[in-house]
């Protein structure tokens, strides 16, 4: 491995707090971040022979994007989708006791949640990863004009979502 | 006449507060919030996103999160399974990827979860490697075939010139 690339042990613990906000602003709760970050970690101590030091927190996030894209778009392929003759499948799930949260950032994970996931990825690696335009579009493979876009369209959504919602504001 | 600025986009204004123009996108989008309620009102409105989202992007993992995580990471760097992925082995087939799809959707089973799915996905491999071969026997059955021929050919002293022809082997498939 190169000089000084860290393991993955020091990533986790280094950049934990940054993989686990990534992961949970784009997967939507804890039971997903933690299968995300778990994933993400997995990839990156196999990429670490590879890695050539330069913006760490750029390839992490593009790493936990590509998981969660990949979830995606398994379940795109697979979708579990409720059938025509199980209406009870058809209804939403209902939060667990554990899982109703208040407070500003549980109201913008809800909003960020209705998001489509086009919009949500890039919004969550321009804002909570802060990621630039270019770092953003190598890590989604979209043009720098449609990550331009999609952020901007995103966020607007996203206060709409906030507004219906009543917050107003941090 | 037609000013250059009614060539702007609004999206212009989320990469204006991400610092994402070029000094003559900016002027040109200044000169535009100047003129326009309506760029001033979007700008408001992105900002206020960015800046609520910005304000809870650092987010602590609950307690038990990292043990789990790293519980996870580390029986899985153990797993058999991981020999393959690394050499590059992906499932294309659906079985096989139905047996390492991993849902978000699924309610947890605790840290080692992802691991038991890996095993059941090389199992699934060990089990077609086993199968496949067996799926489609020679008809008729080979060995037969060859003790008949064998006694016709090795009587009667002559084995060239007494061999009955039998044509080809009925049902036997080209």
């Amino acid at each position: 491995m190169a000089e000084g690339v860290p393991t993955w042990e020091e990533i986790a613990r280094d950049h934990g707090r940054f993989l686990y906000s990534v992961a949970y602003r784009l997967a939507g709760n804890n039971d997903d971040a933690q299968d995300l970050v778990q994933e993400s970690l997995l990839r990156i101590r196999r990429g670490l022979e590879r890695y050539e030091p330069g913006s760490l927190e750029g390839w992490m996030a593009r790493i936990v994007t590509n998981v969660f894209l990949d979830e995606v778009r398994r379940k795109k392929r697979r979708p579990v989708d409720a059938l025509p003759d199980d209406p009870g499948r058809v209804l939403p799930p209902t939060p667990a006791a554990d899982e109703v949260q208040t407070g500003l950032s549980d109201e913008i994970q809800r909003a960020l949640g209705e998001l489509p996931e086009d919009f949500r990825v890039p919004v969550v690696l321009c804002d909570v990863s802060d990621l630039s335009y270019e770092q953003i579009a190598a890590a989604t493979g979209v043009p720098i004009g449609t990550v331009r876009s999609r952020i901007h369209r995103g966020r607007r959504m996203l206060r709409a979502q906030l507004t219906a919602a009543g917050v107003t504001g941090p | 006449m037609t000013d250059a600025r009614d060539f702007l986009a609004t999206d212009m204004l989320s990469a204006y507060l991400d610092g994402e123009l070029t000094d003559t996108e900016r002027a040109e989008v200044e000169a535009q919030l100047a003129e326009s309620s309506e760029w001033r009102a979007e700008l408001d409105e992105v900002r206020g996103a960015r800046t609520m989202l910005r304000a809870v992007a650092d987010q602590d993992a609950p307690e038990g999160f990292w043990d789990a995580v790293m519980a996870g990471v580390v029986t899985a760097d153990d797993a058999p399974v991981e020999a393959g992925i690394e050499a590059g082995v992906e499932a294309e087939d659906e079985a096989t990827a139905a047996a390492t799809v991993v849902s978000l959707d699924e309610k947890r089973r605790g840290p080692g979860r992802w691991i038991a799915t890996a095993f059941a996905a090389a199992a699934a491999v060990a089990l077609a490697v086993i199968i496949v071969p067996q799926r489609d026997p020679v008809r008729p059955d080979v060995a037969t075939a060859v003790v008949q021929h064998g006694a016709q050919g090795s009587d009667l002293g002559d084995p060239i010139g007494t061999i009955t022809p039998v044509g080809p082997l009925a049902g036997f498939r080209r």
